[in-house]
């Protein structure tokens, strides 16, 4: 039998949607609306600060850490160090770190693919240094996140465009949205349907917002990681096999979430707990 | 009274009643062929249960091992085949039982993921 991805990775046509149903407007809309309707009292913008946004309590403690001297502070500098040190801003694709930041994750014609913030520096680092880099952690998160800084304040604005594109955003979206893994769970089912709620002693956070701080510093990490390396951890906690960090499955669920997301402000406040 | 027997005795009885009972033979039989031979699962456990089951797991494993393969079914597999190897055979069926469950209730998870979306 032929394999099943075959049959995934062809879902545009598996499923019958046709490019003319995706309509990646109509989904934000859709999406924001059921956030707006879930949590009244709380500001659109806020969503940027995750589930901090839900709760006096833990908000305040957020605030506290980012008013005074943050844990990801010093590696967020030293990856502007790296990024000078390197000579990354030789990649035309890279020189201009905040519009490289707010042009990702964009879907590629040529390539026929979504390429990440963290696939263009491995590209990068690659043609400057000759050796492979780790995309999850380290100093990819590192030169990342001191990217991700210089485009504070400006909007997400992910574009979905072309036909080949919006498979590429259907794709993501059903893997958003997808059961999976042992328990039986998609992103949505605690991103969306039950954010807000405890899972342990952990509120479970917005999907709204979930692009706008990354990379994010997590303190059970101990360090900066990349959105795929959370993204990996979260099919871990569903006990599923999480697919390769910016291979074609999180690059698109990458995708969708940033579409979700346009408009919101890109922060460099990465903290999360 | 065994089937050979039971169809005499109808045709004693008449043409009728031998077709309704020769239909519903057939589908008998056709129904458990059906159930037979169902892709997820193995019934074929041959002398050794082991080998078989733990083939099977392998191979439906390795079927949807990228799309929606579960965390701990490789590592299942392979400890099954360790305990195998050591000679715990009750392990080593026990952990393969598991690991072809797994694996099959990943592929049932499979056709509901391709129709995935909002539920609002």
């Amino acid at each position: 039998m032929k394999k099943l991805t075959t049959l995934f990775l062809g879902l545009g046509v598996a499923v019958g949607f046709t490019n003319a149903n995706i309509d990646p407007q109509a989904d934000q809309d859709a999406f924001i609306n059921y956030f707006k309707k879930a949590n009244p009292n709380v500001a659109l913008e806020d969503y940027s600060v995750g589930a901090y946004a839900l709760d006096d309590i833990n908000r305040g403690q957020f605030e506290d850490i980012l008013s005074g001297i943050t844990p990801y502070e010093d590696a967020v500098e030293k990856g502007g160090e790296e990024f000078a040190d390197l000579g990354l801003g030789k990649c035309a694709a890279l020189a201009d770190p905040a519009a490289a930041r707010v042009k990702h994750p964009y879907f590629d014609e040529a390539q026929g693919k979504v390429i990440t913030l963290e696939m263009t520096i491995a590209k990068c680092y690659n043609e400057v240094t000759g050796k492979k880099i780790a995309k999850n952690k380290g100093r990819i998160a590192r030169l990342s996140a001191w990217i991700s800084d210089q485009a504070a304040g400006e909007k997400i604005n992910v574009k979905v465009e072309s036909d080949a594109a919006k498979a590429a955003y259907q794709k993501g979206k059903a893997v958003f949205y997808a059961k999976r893994g042992e328990f039986n769970l998609s992103c949505a089912d605690c991103h969306v349907y039950n954010h807000g709620k405890k899972a342990r002693a952990d509120v479970l956070s917005p999907a709204l917002g979930h692009t706008t701080h990354l990379p994010m510093y997590r303190a059970k990490w101990g360090g900066l990681g990349t959105l795929h390396r959370r993204y990996g951890g979260c099919m871990k906690n569903m006990r599923a096999k999480p697919y390769k960090s910016h291979g074609e499955e999180f690059a698109n669920l990458e995708f969708y979430q940033a579409r979700m997301n346009n408009g919101f402000e890109i922060t460099a406040d990465r903290y999360r707990k | 009274m065994d089937l050979k027997s039971l169809l005499i005795v109808t045709e004693n009885k008449g043409q009728t009643m031998k077709k309704v009972l020769l239909t519903t033979v057939t589908l008998f039989a056709l129904s458990a062929n059906a159930n037979f031979n169902s892709s997820s699962h193995n019934w074929n456990m041959g002398s050794d249960p082991f080998k078989s089951t733990i083939s099977a797991a392998e191979s439906i494993y390795n079927e949807i091992a990228s799309v929606n393969g579960w965390r701990d079914t490789a590592k299942l597999i392979k400890d099954a085949k360790a305990a195998h190897a050591k000679g715990d055979t009750a392990k080593a069926l026990k952990l393969a039982k598991t690991a072809h469950n797994q694996a099959v209730r990943a592929k049932e998870q499979v056709p509901a993921m391709l129709n995935a979306g909002p539920r609002f």
